[in-house]
């Protein structure tokens, strides 16, 4: 590499490095937009009530599990291909190998253990079969004349534990295929198979085809994914408010939505139409939090008891029981209240 | 960046990085699928999805047309204008898992053809009903009507025929030949009555045909037995005369949600928790208190089956702690007609 080429790289990395801050700041905007409906003077509105601190957490809670994949894609498919390339030096033209050798052994056992505990079950196979793969091209990497090192890093250990998964997914997988969720099925059955044709080189001919491209497809949509999927996520409290009628004083119509504030005289609610309503709160004889659809799991499958679109925090963490349905969560004045 | 030179291990080298590279793509393949598959691929709806679906979010009162004649099954009493009966316990049973509080709960007399239409009068108007729940059989001809989506059944009975006691025996329909048998109109024994050769007449409600009967303007009733028994069992003088007239086809009640495909799913939702919760004893209640104990003076006729119907699976999104409270439904099977 000449020095004006490295210069050119220096260059579109500062670029690079420029533009990280800038994505959450952009997606935070943008859920704001997303959720006044477009609307701008709602915008504004949301803008000067909704806390940074509240955003930023949502922002963190919903894409925790996207640092993980970040790190283990690109320090796998970097490790694949420096193995399989005709040459280091030819390696060593990748972004993406460069990058995974800057990659300390610590920060993947990290992440490692992160992506255990914020991915759902249904990925954990994925997971065992990168963290499979990560060491295994690593041992065969630095330690790749010690025959039997390779072979039980990049063979035997990939079996045993492929055995042990298959030991305690196999119901599940079953499960899976009858209630006709094919693309859970094969999540939890095939990456474990495959784990040990993962741990060693493919043709060096073809060895960017399946690193480094789908690394930079993967590079391109990845922020189109994470918008599409920070966009759904709730920033803001729904809650219904059962009204008094100004007349009668009789609990007269619900106000269901999102509560942006509240002040000593009313309560400002985003209606689920993207209509601000400010309510006094004289009128408001009750109110109650709702919870939000979206969120509700569409798997039936379990391992042993967890279900596979829950992570391990979720699942090891109190969750609340079943709630009677509260007719204000649907409208209604509530004649109990 | 192996060293052999040999041809055969090269060869074995080769094929081995051929099958590894085969796998890579198949991992690639795998895992755009999923992503593309959970993004795009919502599965079934949620409750709170399909209540939104239905329209009954932000809807004040659930308005159901049922009958108010009828004792055992839906009678209004003259007094208190209070509702009570089978098809109300069941009609409340299925509101109340829709968010309806009972007072949020309204029934409207429906006559039997106004059934279809979704049609019940209120004083001087008539207003839309959201369900129907209105000893309502299921059939092909009312299935395929516009405004007419069956939930699943509630109730199994058959047909059967009321005298006054000193009548002779009626074992089928054809020892009906010639008299003058009162029916619900548009019901599904006025038809077979008819064929039967006897003077059919159609009423729109049923204590109209039992008030002509005990004059001696009618000699006989029929329709379902379970509407029957009602009377039989009130019957002051105690001289009606429950005949089994032996027919095989079933009478599958269900409830018409007035073509809302959406409001079908959550009905039929309820009936399968209904039948699969073995704490939810509401239907099981509702046959004690209003129909088995018309049983006894009915006899030989049975008058409905006193386990509630099969239910096909509801697949809906749920929480994990609902699924533990009710069997996790199968993928749908080809759906067993309910017509009878």
């Amino acid at each position: 590499m000449t020095g004006a080429s490295d210069g050119a790289h220096l260059r579109n990395q500062q670029w690079f490095l420029t533009l990280i801050p800038a994505f959450p700041l952009v997606l935070l905007v943008l859920r704001l937009w997303y959720l006044s409906k477009q609307d701008m003077p709602t915008m504004l509105l949301l803008v000067r009530y909704v806390s940074p601190l509240g955003l930023l957490s949502a922002l963190v809670i919903t894409l925790l599990w996207v640092l993980p994949v970040v790190v283990l894609v690109g320090r796998g498919l970097g490790a694949l291909l420096l193995v399989s390339a005709a040459s280091r030096e030819d390696a060593m033209r990748s972004w993406l190998v460069r990058a995974s050798l800057r990659m300390p052994d610590w920060v993947v056992l990290v992440v490692v253990a992160l992506a255990a505990l914020t991915w759902q079950l249904r990925f954990l196979p994925v997971l065992v079969m990168v963290t499979l793969s990560i060491f295994g091209l690593s041992v065969r990497d630095r330690y790749g004349s010690y025959r039997w090192q390779v072979s039980a890093a990049c063979v035997a250990l990939p079996l045993v534990v492929a055995a042990g998964v298959y030991t305690w997914i196999g119901p599940a997988v079953v499960a899976a295929f009858r209630q006709g969720e094919t693309v859970t099925a094969l999540l939890l059955l095939v990456p474990i198979g495959l784990a040990p044709l993962l741990t060693g080189p493919v043709p060096a001919r073809v060895a960017r085809l399946v690193t480094h491209w789908p690394a930079m497809v993967a590079a391109l949509f990845a922020p189109f994914l994470i918008g599409a999927i920070f966009l759904r996520a709730p920033i803001l409290p729904s809650i219904a408010l059962e009204v008094h009628a100004a007349d009668t004083g009789d609990p007269a119509r619900v106000v269901r939505g999102h509560e942006i504030t509240v002040d000593d005289r009313m309560t400002t609610v985003l209606d689920s139409a993207g209509i601000v309503q400010f309510v006094l709160n004289d009128r408001i004889a009750s109110k109650t939090l709702c919870a939000d659809s979206w969120v509700v799991p569409s798997s039936m499958v379990d391992v042993h008891g967890w279900p596979v679109e829950q992570t391990a925090l979720e699942w090891i963490a109190p969750a609340r029981g079943q709630q009677p349905a509260d007719p204000r969560c649907q409208g209604r004045p509530d004649p109990a209240s | 960046m192996s060293g052999e030179t040999a041809p055969g291990p090269r060869r074995r080298v080769l094929s081995m990085r051929v099958l590894r590279f085969v796998a890579s793509v198949a991992v690639l393949v795998l895992v755009m699928a999923a992503v593309v598959a959970f993004l795009v691929v919502k599965g079934p709806p949620s409750e709170q999805e399909l209540l939104e679906r239905a329209g009954l979010t932000d809807k004040l009162e659930l308005r159901i047309g049922v009958k108010d004649d009828v004792p055992g099954v839906a009678l209004r009493d003259a007094d208190t204008g209070q509702f009570s009966g089978f098809d109300i316990d069941i009609a409340y049973m299925v509101a109340s898992d829709l968010g309806f509080r009972r007072s949020q709960v309204h029934f409207y007399p429906i006559e039997p053809e106004d059934r279809s239409k979704m049609q019940a009068r209120d004083g001087n108007r008539f207003v839309t009903v959201d369900l129907v729940v209105s000893t309502y059989s299921i059939t092909e001809e009312r299935e395929k009507l516009p405004r007419v989506t069956f939930s699943a059944p509630y109730l199994l009975t058959e047909q059967s025929v009321v005298t006054i006691e000193g009548h002779s025996t009626v074992q089928s329909l054809e020892d009906l030949r010639g008299e003058a048998v009162c029916t619900l109109g548009t019901s599904t024994s006025q038809t077979a009555v008819a064929k039967a050769g006897a003077n059919v007449f159609g009423k729109n409600r049923l204590s109209e045909c039992f008030t002509g009967l005990r004059s001696g303007q009618f000699e006989a009733v029929t329709t379902d037995a379970a509407m029957l028994a009602g009377f039989v069992a009130t019957d002051p003088l105690q001289r009606l005369q429950h005949h089994d007239i032996g027919l095989e086809a079933v009478e599958a009640w269900g409830i018409n949600t007035g073509g809302n495909e959406d409001l079908r799913t959550l009905v039929n939702l309820s009936l399968y928790r209904s039948l699969h919760n073995p704490n939810d004893p509401r239907w099981e209640e509702a046959f004690d208190r209003n129909l088995r104990h018309e049983q006894p003076v009915n006899l030989p006729q049975e008058i409905a089956e006193e386990h509630q119907p099969d239910v096909d699976p509801v697949r809906v999104r749920q929480w994990p702690w609902d699924r533990d409270k009710f069997p996790p439904a199968e993928p749908a099977q080809p759906a067993p007609s309910t017509s009878r």
